[in-house]
């Protein structure tokens, strides 16, 4: 099934013994069916939080506020057994350790196994076959003995293959992949950003992809949401993002990438400064203390999204429409 | 300049962790290199990259530089003496630092951040007079306030975590820092003030640098010579901006070609490499790389390539080195889109 995905204000908080954090503010995403859509930002951005929400994942002192809209059906308010009913068969997870995703005393055969339990239809060696047909998907060879691997016989590279074959057997309408490649080497961390790039033009569904590897990003997504300081500071489509950036943090989360640069430099360049304080976030704008094109209403206004003709969206003072 | 630290032929050895094999089978033992001829130098002075993927042997080689894993053949030398036993690896450990990969994890977690900043003057049993202001000014050097002293390690972000590390590890004022993947993990600006912070206090100290990294776009930057490791051997060194402008290894070549690129045009639909890095227990026969080079000739899985000087300050391990004379052709015809440096070679060495 391939439904849309509408995410609407969506709050996050926890209750702390040092006080409430505001993990995630007034979050809005559009998600069409065969989009792949980039979320990017620095750690303590929220980014994981949000993905959390999506998936349901979030711990028990999280309270959520606003919609989560899939297929016309809002997660948020839907109660806890038919949220996992939907959620199982229709949202899946590639996280950013493969090791610890696995039960390290079960084959990775068995836990693709049991990862279709929802399909009461198919037999036991029916799953098998399912299983081996999507391994070789995903590019692993002899899948057949491969099954019968427990987790750390498996490279890191393998176990996130297996991780989103794992993921595929559900046949998802969202797949949500947090940081997939950050834990491998550039070698495999290609190999992985190729096979994504191969099945989106099978998959029928929405790719959420987190990273805060803005290579990947700019080769994988079609439309790119810039977090920072538990909110989205922009959005837009992947060329606008990367060649026409309007947020001053955007800007200069661009310019950070020593991969944007041939010629060595002195210095590399950085963002000075560190990201707000979710407990008590600042009044005004969340990049304030650190941004070059600060004038007087960022520190005191909150600044609302700013929708510009291109489809673009900015939560900046300094944009103009 | 003659080096301040150089290993010749250096190779380390382990035995083959296989128990049942051991026990009906006690002698002879058999070994497996981990390391096989490294020869490596670095200079006063300057930052050497080493890269490579994981299990390639870049931290053994680390470790092995500064005696914490023994050498089995092989010499190493600092300042031209040769360091062979555990004394005079003390006395190289006591000119030089690590910074080991994991920034909280190397820290004590019962200490506050104040007793492990002090930590190297203690071991060493140096007098330090005033504690608490040698820690106030170390905290200020590598950028951290006053208050981070009281804190214990895991109430330390990454970015601090390292800072940290540098400040302990420049404590002593070492000719070597070698540092163990220094960014991992980190954010791109927090990854930059890092990497700054310790270029800033290498120009300030003139210390020397080891920077073991599998992160190319950022030691193309930051590096003066790079050495590339495939497998526990050295496959290419040669100055950075040479080795990126001309690779001369086709694992090189693939290496940087595998880095994305954030501009969303260029988006590739060819893999750079296939396959995996193989087990250290199952060395390929002739060259390591062959498997999964796209050059491979015959000679490649028969013949072993030897470890050759191509051009003054670079050596190579390939049969058949990336024509330099090919790849000057190439560099004269402005090509399109030849950002990555290598598009052009592959075409004309399958030709």
């Amino acid at each position: 099934m391939s439904a849309s995905l509408a995410v609407r204000d969506l709050s996050v908080r926890y209750q702390t013994p040092r006080g409430e954090v505001h993990a995630l503010r007034h979050v809005d995403l559009d998600a069409e069916p065969g989009q792949v859509i980039g979320i990017v930002g620095e750690s303590g951005c929220g980014k994981s939080t949000f993905v959390s929400a999506l998936a349901n994942l979030l711990p028990p002192n999280a309270m959520v506020e606003g919609a989560i809209g899939y297929g016309g059906t809002d997660l948020v308010g839907l109660d806890p057994c038919r949220r996992r009913m939907l959620q199982g068969n229709e949202i899946a997870l590639v996280s950013q350790d493969p090791m610890t995703a696995f039960n390290p005393v079960l084959t990775v055969g068995d836990q693709l196994v049991d990862f279709q339990h929802h399909r009461s239809d198919l037999g036991r060696a029916e799953k098998r076959r399912r299983i081996a047909a999507m391994l070789e998907r995903v590019g692993i060879s002899d899948p057949e003995r491969r099954m019968n691997s427990y987790p750390h016989e498996l490279s890191g590279g393998m176990r996130q293959r297996v991780a989103i074959a794992a993921a595929l057997l559900t046949d998802p309408g969202l797949l949500i992949a947090d940081e997939p490649t950050t834990a491998l080497d550039v070698t495999m961390e290609a190999q992985i950003v190729h096979l994504l790039a191969e099945l989106r033009r099978e998959y029928n569904g929405i790719i959420v992809l987190v990273s805060h590897h803005l290579g990947v990003i700019a080769e994988l997504c079609d439309r790119v949401y810039v977090m920072y300081g538990g909110e989205v500071l922009e959005a837009g489509d992947v060329e606008e993002i990367f060649d026409r950036p309007r947020h001053p943090y955007t800007r200069a989360l661009l310019a950070c990438d020593p991969a944007r640069f041939d010629e060595r430099l002195e210095r590399l360049p950085t963002i000075p400064g560190a990201p707000p304080n979710l407990i008590d976030p600042p009044p005004g704008c969340s990049f304030a203390a650190r941004c070059s094109r600060v004038f007087a209403p960022c520190h005191t206004t909150h600044p609302a999204a700013k929708v510009l003709p291109t489809g673009h969206v900015a939560r900046c003072h300094a944009v103009v429409l | 300049m003659s080096a301040l630290l150089a290993t010749e032929d250096l190779d380390v050895s382990l035995l083959r962790p296989n128990f049942v094999s051991r026990l009906l089978n006690p002698w002879p033992r058999k070994l497996f290199n981990i390391l096989e001829g490294v020869t490596l130098f670095v200079l006063p002075g300057e930052t050497l990259g080493l890269v490579g993927e994981s299990g390639s042997g870049k931290t053994t080689l680390a470790r092995t530089m500064l005696g914490l894993t023994r050498h089995s053949a092989g010499r190493i030398t600092f300042e031209g003496r040769e360091v062979r036993t555990p004394a005079d690896f003390r006395a190289l450990r006591r000119q030089s630092a690590m910074m080991f990969q994991d920034p909280t994890g190397s820290l004590s977690p019962r200490l506050r951040v104040g007793t492990l900043l002090a930590e190297p003057f203690t071991i060493r049993r140096m007098a330090v007079g005033d504690r608490s202001a040698l820690v106030r000014s170390m905290l200020a050097q590598v950028g951290l306030p006053e208050s981070v002293a009281q804190l214990y390690p895991h109430e330390l972000s990454g970015g601090q975590a390292r800072r940290v590390g540098v400040a302990r590890a420049l404590a002593l004022r070492p000719r070597l820092l070698l540092a163990d993947e220094p960014t991992a993990g980190l954010d791109v600006s927090v990854q930059g003030e890092v990497l700054n912070l310790i270029a800033d206090l290498r120009r300030e100290h003139g210390f020397a640098a080891i920077i073991i990294t599998h992160n190319l776009s950022m030691i193309r930057h930051v590096s003066d010579r790079l050495a590339i490791m495939y497998l526990g051997r050295l496959v290419e060194t040669g100055p950075t901006a040479e080795v990126f402008k001309r690779p001369l290894h086709p694992y090189t070549a693939t290496l940087i070609r595998s880095e994305p690129v954030p501009d969303p045009r260029r988006k590739r639909t060819e893999l750079a490499i296939r396959g995996e890095i193989p087990s250290i227990f199952s060395r390929p026969a002739g060259c390591e790389f062959h498997a999964r080079c796209p050059f491979a000739q015959p000679r490649c899985r028969a013949e072993a390539p030897a470890y050759q000087a191509v051009a003054p300050g670079r050596n190579v391990r390939c049969h058949y080195p990336m024509e330099i004379e090919q790849q000057e052709r190439d560099a004269a015809i402005p090509a399109p889109i030849n950002r990555r440096g290598s598009s052009n070679e592959v075409e004309h060495r399958q030709a």
